[in-house]
């Protein structure tokens, strides 16, 4: 298979290859994700260490146990990413962590090396999900980014936003499904 | 055999929160449980993460991973595959189907070295032929291409899109006729200063899996351009560069077009 072949192939076929041992398939799938990984990790972690670290482990465990990718349940980036946000997620919730978060300012770091057909698929899915955040009402989209980029439960939610916890599994639910409806409709998501 | 669960409304108020890694443990593990025995809270919770994962898209200010943070990753699999792997479940099995996989590998690593050099040479001959037939465009002058771009918004079969910043500002409009030719004119784009350049890329390939090739090199301050490129792009992007007319960008676009 040729370089112009594998960027060509589809995320599934190359975790099959990664399953057969295919190190140049496992670097295909970290150039396509690594970046939007490295970000959410940053972004609900503020620590650049912790966030490489977390992509680290993420794109290894993919390496060692390729089969908990099911291709029926879901696309490799919504996997790649629920393996990130769980793994930074239970960071953040140890107490140590959460200390050092609120400490720290948010982190810059000077762009080192963009796949520019990566990055411009990236800003367009970007700018997309940016105004289907946007159409969400102000109660789901608050809700959604503190559970998200916070690492909140819904209940620290519901303290936070100073409303009933039912409101708050209710606003998160129905706003998820309405961006995943908005996304479908950008063609984002599939 | 297990009789699938019924449907719960209680844990169905949950399956949000649990897609966002925001329950507490206890609730997390009941969820569990009625996962694996409801299907259709299975399934509405993989759509659910769908949602989740595309959070992560929304534009941040850095989203780059270290350059050494693969190597890191392959010298961790290199020791583990010296010493025999990590000792954990499942290790045996996928150690077997690598190996079987390792004695047809080295023949095709040396066709996929050769293959790579003819797509590097095929694309730097497409890049070069590129910026010949740019530079014809470019010597009959930003005014002339000013006026160009007025009268090709007319021309029949135009199409007229707008350059984006990250944030949503228009910088740039860009028309393109059937025939490839285009002409862009800059809104909004700042003047650089004289050790760097703008340069246009057409998107090609799928809007999923963008190729981009480039289109020419616009000047650190410029007016109007013209173009020529493929008929088939859908796209376009603009990056700043140190290096005029390189065959490939590190940058990421400070714009980008989208052909709908």
């Amino acid at each position: 298979m040729s370089d112009a072949q594998r960027r060509a192939t589809a995320d599934g076929e190359l975790a099959r290859l990664v399953a057969d041992g295919d190190r140049l398939a496992l670097s295909e799938l970290y150039t396509r994700h690594s970046g939007p990984c490295f970000g959410l990790a940053r972004r609900v972690l503020a620590d650049r260490v912790l966030a490489e670290e977390v992509v680290q482990e993420v794109f290894l465990r993919l390496w060692r146990r390729p089969e908990r990718f099911d291709t029926t349940r879901g696309s490799m980036r919504s996997f790649l990413f629920a393996q990130i946000h769980g793994r930074s997620v239970d960071l953040l919730r140890a107490e140590t962590a959460r200390r050092a978060r609120e400490q720290r300012e948010a982190f810059r770091s000077p762009t080192i090396d963009v796949d520019l057909e990566r990055a411009v698929a990236e800003l367009s899915e970007g700018e997309a999900v940016r105004r289907a955040l946007a159409d969400l009402s102000d109660g789901e989209r608050g809700a959604i980014e503190l559970a998200y980029f916070g690492g909140h439960t819904y209940r620290e939610v519901a303290v936070l936003l100073e409303l009933p916890e039912g409101t708050v599994k209710s606003r998160i639910r129905s706003g998820l499904l309405r961006l995943r409806a908005a996304l479908i409709d950008a063609g984002v998501n599939e | 055999m297990n009789l699938p669960a019924p449907n719960d409304p209680e844990l169905d108020t949950l399956l949000g929160a649990y897609a966002l890694d925001a329950l507490e443990p206890g609730e997390r593990a009941r969820v569990d449980a009625y996962l694996a025995t409801n299907g259709r809270a299975r399934d509405e919770v993989d759509e659910l993460r769908e949602s989740a994962a595309s959070l992560a898209l929304a534009p941040v200010d850095d989203a780059t991973a270290p350059p050494d943070l693969w190597d890191r990753i392959t010298s961790t699999i290199d020791a583990e595959d010296a010493s025999g792997g990590t000792g954990g479940e499942g290790d045996d099995e996928l150690a077997a189907r690598r190996t079987r996989r390792g004695m047809n590998r080295a023949r095709w690593l040396s066709l996929v070295t050769a293959a790579a050099a003819v797509v590097a040479l095929v694309l730097a001959t497409q890049v070069v032929s590129l910026h010949h037939r740019l530079n014809d465009a470019q010597r009959t002058g930003e005014q002339a291409a000013a006026g160009a771009f007025d009268r090709a918004g007319h021309a029949k079969g135009a199409r007229q899109v707008a350059f984006m910043q990250t944030g949503g500002a228009e910088v740039a409009r860009l028309v393109l006729l059937p025939d490839g030719s285009g002409y862009l004119k800059n809104d909004g784009l700042v003047p650089l200063d004289a050790q760097h350049t703008y340069q246009l890329w057409a998107l090609t390939g799928t809007t999923a899996e963008p190729v981009a090739i480039s289109a020419g090199v616009l000047g650190a301050h410029p007016k109007a351009s013209a173009f020529v490129t493929a008929t088939d792009v859908h796209g376009f992007a603009i990056t700043v560069e140190k290096t005029p007319g390189v065959g490939q960008s590190s940058q990421i676009p400070v714009a980008s077009a989208t052909i709908t």
